[in-house]
């Protein structure tokens, strides 16, 4: 059997927003992390992928959990997924499920972006204990010396932690409203198309 | 056969064979050339027999140009394994043989596609954006071999959601793959420029990987509601149908069944008592349904549309003829707000039958026509009423 539906569109719609995402978190990211322009295009991008993926992942589970729980499918579901028609009712949650894709993606990159910092620094840890020593310029004793590397570390890490949080809330922020002008646009342009 | 009979003449001038210009015109050597000839054509048949032409001239062409320990090897050992596996009869053995055929082709497709990385990129014009598309066919090549041995992959849906996350799993190992000193280890790489090629190479085969899946699910979910393929998705956001289109038209089936129902439920009536029990028809009309529609999904019970399908039927005393309108409405998804109804008009007459002997005995017979079944799916709900020589229903064959 030849299947005919293919879902085409998900998958050009969900490039050109990841594009749009990506393009302005760089931004925002470079400003605040204060990363190259390369670099923080790289961030965006793992950041945002991170986010489509662990996003599917929620939408697969919850579709399977919804679908064995509840007696078929919902018909409003199925009118929004194939016929992009929604009822006042569906509108309405669908906001309410933006709000909450909203808080949620932001959890996600903010744990996306310690991650990826985590593992992009990994090795640079193994090189650490050789890097100090030719800073101190005298020999100290080796006591006093690991206390304060512990703690220029931790406000080190301090220091990082704000601004990433901040970037990412911003960043978040900006790419959600630049998706949600999109979709707008589409609804305008499909309402003059029929009209 | 030049060598062949310089042989043979050598043999019958033993001593000085390797002259050849002197022996090969000796006397006994003429008087031997037939015999010779005769060999000769017997060698090439049996030669011809067992390809040693073909595989000499293969080995002639190939001379300098297969490395010995080189991806070609590994594939040549594959194709051996192949012709193997086509020899062998015994199913378990075939299985065996095939292993190994999967075996060399997977990791000389792997070794070919690593040595000279660069040159076997697809170079996407206008852009310098290459693409690694190795891994893709090394993986493409694994999952193909797991599921024909149904070894952890059973179905192609399986199989083509594990195919991208393969790839990428391949295309990390490539980079985690690192020479240090002697040894070739697999580690992390140093480079944080290579751990962020990783991480964003990864993702998006889990992206690619959950779109396959997505795709299985959108035809999962068709597979319970056929129906929806009759409609249009031109306004959809996320899926598009793609060739020709198939339609199922259950509403079709269910009108026919229907028709076929009530011309048993009224045959051997007369004209007054068809007349009788077509107006009491609203209230047969509950029973009818669950009948109706259990029947016209009798081929694939327990379907999850079936409960969206209403039937009805409206009889009305009309001049000339009456008339039975029989609809199946559609109450489920569709791109037309509020459903859609197939519907079917059947007419109703008197015949006058030849001897009036049977009329008084048996009431007037009847003639039922009922007309091809029309759609409103894809009737202009707005400009009906202006011009409805445009609008004519769709008309089902």
């Amino acid at each position: 059997m030849f299947s005919t539906v293919v879902p085409l569109r998900t998958i050009v719609l969900q490039i050109v927003f990841l594009l749009v995402a990506i393009a302005v978190e760089a931004v925002v990211l470079r400003r605040f992390l204060k990363l190259a322009p390369k670099q923080s295009v790289q961030y965006a991008t793992s950041l945002n992928l991170f986010c489509t993926v662990v996003g599917w992942v929620a939408f697969f589970v919850l579709f399977g959990l919804l679908s064995n729980s509840v007696s078929g499918l919902d018909v409003n579901f199925l009118n929004f997924i194939f016929f992009d028609r929604w009822s006042g009712e569906v509108a309405a949650s669908l906001i309410m499920i933006g709000f909450l894709m909203f808080f949620a993606s932001f959890a996600v990159k903010q744990f996306g972006l310690i991650l990826l910092q985590r593992f992009l620094e990994g090795p640079k840890k193994e090189d650490k204990p050789a890097a100090p020593p030719p800073e101190s310029t005298p020999e100290p004793a080796a006591e006093p010396r690991k206390v304060i590397r512990v703690m220029r570390r931790e406000t080190l890490e301090v220091r990082q932690m704000q601004p990433g949080f901040r970037a990412v809330l911003l960043a978040n922020a900006w790419s959600f409203s630049a998706i949600l002008v999109i979709l707008l646009l589409r609804l305008l342009f499909r309402q003059a198309l029929v009209a | 056969m030049p060598s062949w009979s310089f042989f043979y003449c050598g043999c019958c001038s033993d001593r000085r064979w390797l002259l050849r210009s002197q022996s090969c015109y000796s006397l006994e050597c003429r008087a031997s050339s037939v015999v010779n000839k005769f060999f000769d054509s017997s060698l090439n048949f049996f030669k011809n027999l067992f390809f040693i032409p073909a595989i000499t001239s293969f080995q002639k062409n190939t001379k300098g140009k297969v490395k010995p320990f080189s991806a070609q090897i590994l594939f040549l050992l594959s194709l051996l394994s192949w012709l193997v596996w086509l020899i062998v009869q015994d199913r378990d053995a075939k299985q065996f043989v095939s292993l190994y055929g999967w075996f060399f082709l997977i990791v000389g497709s792997y070794w070919f596609f690593t040595d000279n990385l660069e040159k076997k990129k697809l170079v996407i014009p206008g852009l310098k954006f290459r693409i690694n598309y190795g891994p893709w066919v090394t993986a493409a090549l694994i999952v193909l071999a797991f599921w024909s041995n149904e070894f952890l992959i059973p179905t192609a849906t399986v199989a083509l959601v594990v195919w991208p996350i393969v790839s990428v799993s391949i295309a990390a190992f490539q980079k985690l793959l690192i020479r240090q000193s002697d040894e070739v280890v697999v580690t992390l790489p140093k480079d944080a420029a290579v751990r962020q090629d990783l991480v964003i190479v990864v993702l998006i085969g889990l992206l690619v990987s959950c779109w396959f899946q997505f795709y299985f699910l959108l035809q999962d979910i068709l597979e319970e509601y056929p129906t929806l393929l009759d409609d249009n998705f031109g306004n959809s956001a996320f899926v598009s149908p793609i060739g020709t289109r198939t339609a199922t038209a259950r509403g079709v089936t269910i009108l026919e069944t229907a028709e076929a129902r009530i011309r048993r439920e009224l045959a051997g009536r007369s004209w007054l008592q068809v007349q009788q029990w077509l107006r009491n028809i609203k209230a047969e009309v509950p029973r009818l349904e669950r009948e109706i529609i259990d029947q016209a999904y009798a081929d694939n019970p327990g379907l999850e549309e079936s409960d969206l399908w209403r039937f009805n039927a409206e009889f009305s005393d009309a001049l000339p003829d009456d008339i039975l309108q029989l609809q199946a409405i559609w109450i489920g998804p569709s791109s037309r707000p509020g459903g859609y109804y197939l519907e079917k008009t059947c007419l109703i007459r008197p015949v006058s039958s030849q001897s009036s002997l049977t009329e008084r005995y048996q009431g007037i017979p009847y003639d039922m026509d009922c007309q091809p079944i029309t759609s409103t799916l894809n009737r202009q709900p707005e400009s009906q009423p202006e011009n409805p020589s445009e609008n004519q229903p769709e008309i089902f064959e």
